[in-house]
């Protein structure tokens, strides 16, 4: 079995890319008719909607929507890319601004997403399967907080829902070398 | 499909905070002679940290899996809309020669329908529910492959088989909240608390789930509290007379048991 490409979000695979030069994605198909931020669940909580996001990208002016902490706000839930009428892939567009921020050190404003996206990665890499409790512990540590809910997250464990045994690991040898592989492309 | 074994992949909730899910899960497709066979050395799938961070582990850490699977058989079959979502794309980046399912997809196939109104003990007739399938399991369709993406019909052809009153809503595939309820809590609630109240509003006893991201946001963060938010698996499990569900409902934070005894479910 063979990988075709990095990726359907594959942005900065080399140093030289834009986001708008990226297959699939087609950011300069946007006729702004703002489909995209009608039906986002956090448009409001972002200070630049998915339309100007895209708008930007496609002006060649992504420096500004690298550093819109907004853009870590995306559930993505795919609605945007699935409504767009010109099949701009916007949630593909967002990924790959939030891809390239990360590589490039963007600190974004409010940094709790990015925290919580390493701390999960951490985790895959040190166990190979997600463990809750060791990924609150490591958001916590990324972070430097707790995580929002703590007084929820102690009834989850006080129901058994976030088990405490220590995790096992499986496959991390084989997933640090993807890990690797990962970094040095 | 006619289906009696079939490669499975869990992924992490469901051997974690969802447990239930999977055995409820494993319950019912045994029930119906259904072999689900757990993956060896299965890996997570990478969620959205993956493609949010970087674009090769978006695929590649998915793709471990389907690699793995090719061994199997044809098909792996995830009950995680999120773990099946990031499957799925791997499957259409890689030269894989695995079809990635949702366990939904085997249980509303007519084969599975026809088992299921067969094996039917407990009609589910008294109870009202909504079904809600989250973002996905459908979305967007050149992933998913789905036609009905914006009012998908799957879990309520399930949830009609066995007899429950599924009422019609506007709100199937709007999003919880997803993977952000650690980092923002604050937006996790204000999207799951509506979706919650939006399914009161549909007359609805409870809210049927095929994710358990989109389980767990809805269970742990309404401001209203007492709707239960429950697998469309253990349901099944009700209505086939299936033992053992009474663990089940301990790990729910809003208990179901009250309104599923009320509908004679129980």
């Amino acid at each position: 079995m063979t990988v075709k490409r990095a990726g359907s979000t594959s942005a900065c695979v080399l140093p030289a890319d834009r986001v708008r030069g990226v297959e699939g994605l087609d950011p300069e198909l946007c006729f702004a008719c703002r489909k995209c931020s009608a039906g986002c669940p956090v448009a409001d909580d972002m200070e630049l909607a998915p339309h100007q996001l895209v708008r930007l990208v496609a002006a060649g002016l992504e420096e500004e929507a690298l550093h819109s902490s907004g853009i870590w706000l995306c559930t993505s839930c795919q609605t945007c890319t699935t409504r767009c009428p010109n099949g701009v892939d916007v949630a593909g567009v967002i990924d790959a601004l939030k891809q390239r921020a990360a590589a490039s050190g963007v600190k974004p404003a409010d940094g709790r997403v990015l925290a919580f996206y390493r701390a999960f990665l951490d985790e895959v890499r040190a166990h190979g399967r997600v463990h809750e409790m060791a990924l609150i512990a490591r958001y916590s540590l990324r972070a430097r907080r707790l995580p929002g809910d703590i007084r929820l997250g102690a009834r989850m464990v006080q129901k058994g829902k976030i088990p405490l045994g220590l995790p096992k690991k499986v496959a991390t040898g084989e997933l640090r070398r993807l890990f690797e592989r990962a970094k040095g492309r | 499909m006619t289906v009696t074994a079939v490669s499975y992949y869990p992924g992490c909730s469901l051997h974690g905070m969802s447990r239930e899910y999977d055995a409820s899960t494993r319950a019912v497709y045994g029930a119906l002679g259904i072999d689900l066979r757990e993956l060896a050395g299965w890996t997570c799938c990478g969620a959205s940290a993956g493609h949010s961070l970087d674009p090769a582990l978006a695929v590649a850490l998915a793709a471990r899996n389907l690699e793995l699977a090719e061994a199997e058989g044809d098909h792996l079959v995830a009950p995680c809309a999120a773990c099946y979502h990031r499957l799925k794309v791997a499957e259409k980046e890689s030269s894989s020669r695995v079809t990635v399912l949702h366990a939904l997809d085997i249980a509303s196939s007519s084969e599975t329908l026809d088992r299921l109104r067969e094996s039917l003990r407990r009609p589910l007739s008294g109870l009202k529910v909504v079904c809600y399938y989250g973002c996905l399991l459908v979305r967007p369709p050149e992933v998913t492959g789905r036609a009905d993406y914006e009012d998908p019909q799957s879990m309520d052809q399930v949830m009609s088989a066995v007899g429950a009153d599924v009422r019609s809503w506007s709100f199937k595939t709007d999003c919880c909240g997803a993977g952000l309820a650690v980092a923002r809590p604050d937006v996790v609630r204000r999207l799951s608390s509506r979706l919650v109240e939006m399914a009161r509003e549909a007359g609805a006893d409870c809210i049927v789930t095929a994710c358990p991201l989109c389980q767990t946001n809805l269970d742990t963060r309404q401001y209203s509290r007492g709707l239960p938010v429950m697998y469309f698996t253990e349901l099944l499990a009700c209505a086939l007379g299936l033992e053992g569900t009474e663990s089940w409902w301990r790990r729910h934070m809003v208990n179901p048991v009250p309104v599923l005894t009320k509908a004679g479910v129980l």
